[in-house]
């Protein structure tokens, strides 16, 4: 599947969406590939009016859906991260295997180290 | 009054004594311990790294602060911020509070952010007013209405500025904060030679959108590699800045106010700085802004913002203060 520009990504993580039945999605990519737009489609799947914006700063944003399942979206950049105990040290484990919550961690790449010992 | 600011919502330690009434202000201290040097290495924050530096600073920071005055209160920043950084002033500020007795309040980053020109001009302005917020991790657009409540009208819909910014600057291998590093370049570059997108320009509503741009960047350089890094580094200064003062100036209109305000680190860049000097003054605004030394993140101005603020002090704030990485501002 290549998305060529921001509205096909935001269809496409829609459709994702509605077959995956995972609860922690990682997105993996460069500068500028639509990762947080992915995510914004995500959340729009979900019924979230906010704004998703990039989370780089704060590194974690969550958010109330409107969906059945979900209630809330976790919204991480591992952007600024080196390992998965960096994950635990902003506070994400207390989202982690939770059925109502659903994680999108971009830059998930950066944060592998040590990701199944400390988190699964 | 006498008033102990503390701030530890991202990368710096800082702590601030000022002396503060309706008709004065007065800045005893601002000290301010930086991490930048520790996180240019990584390219960014690293939150581990910045909670754990915080721990070492908070308490000298604080103690050369004050020395062995008393202040009659402490502003902490509550949020938002890193959870991380931010818990290491709140807790300090409690500990205080509680030891001590001295009333504590917690404030709004970004309200600090915005009054932060008052430190050096405080001069009462005229509402309705607005307030831009440019930094590594906000764009936002207030109105300050007539009774001083706040109303967000505008916000990026993807990156921040300073976080562009800092993105371009690493694509374009230029370190760490990026801001600056970009400017430098600038100065020697054209503006008008490259065409960059002005994401949302001409949109009808008061939201930003800076991804694209940054994009935009990163097929420039692969496409054309020999792209003058200075002329590239102006128009994309430029296409930010632009966007920027039209969405602000377009609010103006819309909302009538009376006074434009900027706050924030991404303030300090000068060519917004005069651009905005220049349209405003066109254009019959009070144009506010902060003296550069407080541009970034201080405690000065989370100092004024507790006064500002005061009536919500009280002995046993210690009590239920939490940090709210994503605090909104009402």
């Amino acid at each position: 599947m290549i998305s060529n520009n921001p509205e096909e990504t935001i269809e496409y993580a829609k459709e994702y969406f509605n077959i995956s039945k995972s609860k922690i999605l990682g997105l993996v990519g460069n500068l500028g590939t639509g990762k947080t737009v992915f995510t914004q489609g995500i959340a729009q799947a979900l019924g979230i009016n906010e704004i998703v914006n990039s989370p780089t700063f704060v590194l974690m944003k969550i958010y109330k859906t409107k969906h059945q399942i979900f209630k809330q979206l976790v919204h991480v950049d591992a952007y600024r991260l080196t390992s998965a105990q960096e994950l635990i040290d902003i506070g994400l484990e207390e989202y982690f295997n939770r059925p109502d919550t659903l994680i999108v961690i971009e830059w998930a790449d950066k944060v592998k180290k040590n990701y199944h010992q400390k988190l699964s | 009054m006498l008033i102990l600011g503390i701030e530890t919502s991202c990368d710096e330690t800082a702590a601030s004594l000022i002396e503060v009434d309706d008709k004065k202000i007065k800045i005893i201290n601002n000290l301010v311990l930086s991490q930048i040097d520790i996180h240019k290495k990584y390219g960014g924050i690293v939150p581990e790294v910045a909670a754990r530096k915080h721990v070492e600073a908070i308490i000298p920071v604080i103690a050369g602060s004050i020395g062995n005055t008393k202040p009659d209160l402490i502003s902490v920043t509550q949020g938002p911020g890193l959870i991380t950084s931010l818990q290491v002033g709140l807790q300090t500020a409690k500990t205080l509070s509680y030891a001590r007795h001295i009333p504590l309040i917690g404030i709004n980053h970004l309200e600090a952010h915005l009054w932060s020109f008052k430190l050096t001009n405080y001069v009462k302005i005229k509402l309705p007013a607005l307030g831009l917020i440019v930094s590594g991790g906000h764009t936002e657009l207030l109105l300050i209405k007539k009774n001083s409540k706040y109303e967000l009208i505008g916000r990026t819909r993807d990156d921040a500025v300073g976080e562009a910014f800092d993105k371009v600057a690493k694509l374009l291998n230029l370190g760490y904060p990026g801001g600056p590093k970009i400017s430098k370049q600038a100065l020697k570059g054209k503006p008008d030679k490259i065409e960059l997108p002005k994401p949302m320009i001409d949109s009808p509503d008061l939201d930003f959108s800076f991804s694209g741009l940054k994009t935009a960047v990163k097929y420039l350089i692969k496409e054309q590699p020999k792209t003058n890094i200075n002329d590239l580094c102006a128009s994309f200064e430029k296409a930010i800045t632009d966007v920027l003062i039209t969405k602000t100036l377009k609010a103006a209109i819309k909302y009538k106010t009376k006074s434009i305000i900027i706050g924030g680190g991404v303030s300090a860049n000068n060519r917004l700085r005069e651009e905005f000097k220049t349209k405003t003054s066109k254009s019959k605004y009070d144009f506010y802004y902060p003296a550069l030394e407080h541009t970034g993140d201080n405690a000065a101005m989370v100092a004024y913002t507790g006064y500002l603020n005061k009536k919500t002090a009280s002995l046993k704030m210690y009590t239920k203060l939490t940090a709210l990485p994503n605090m909104k501002l009402v």
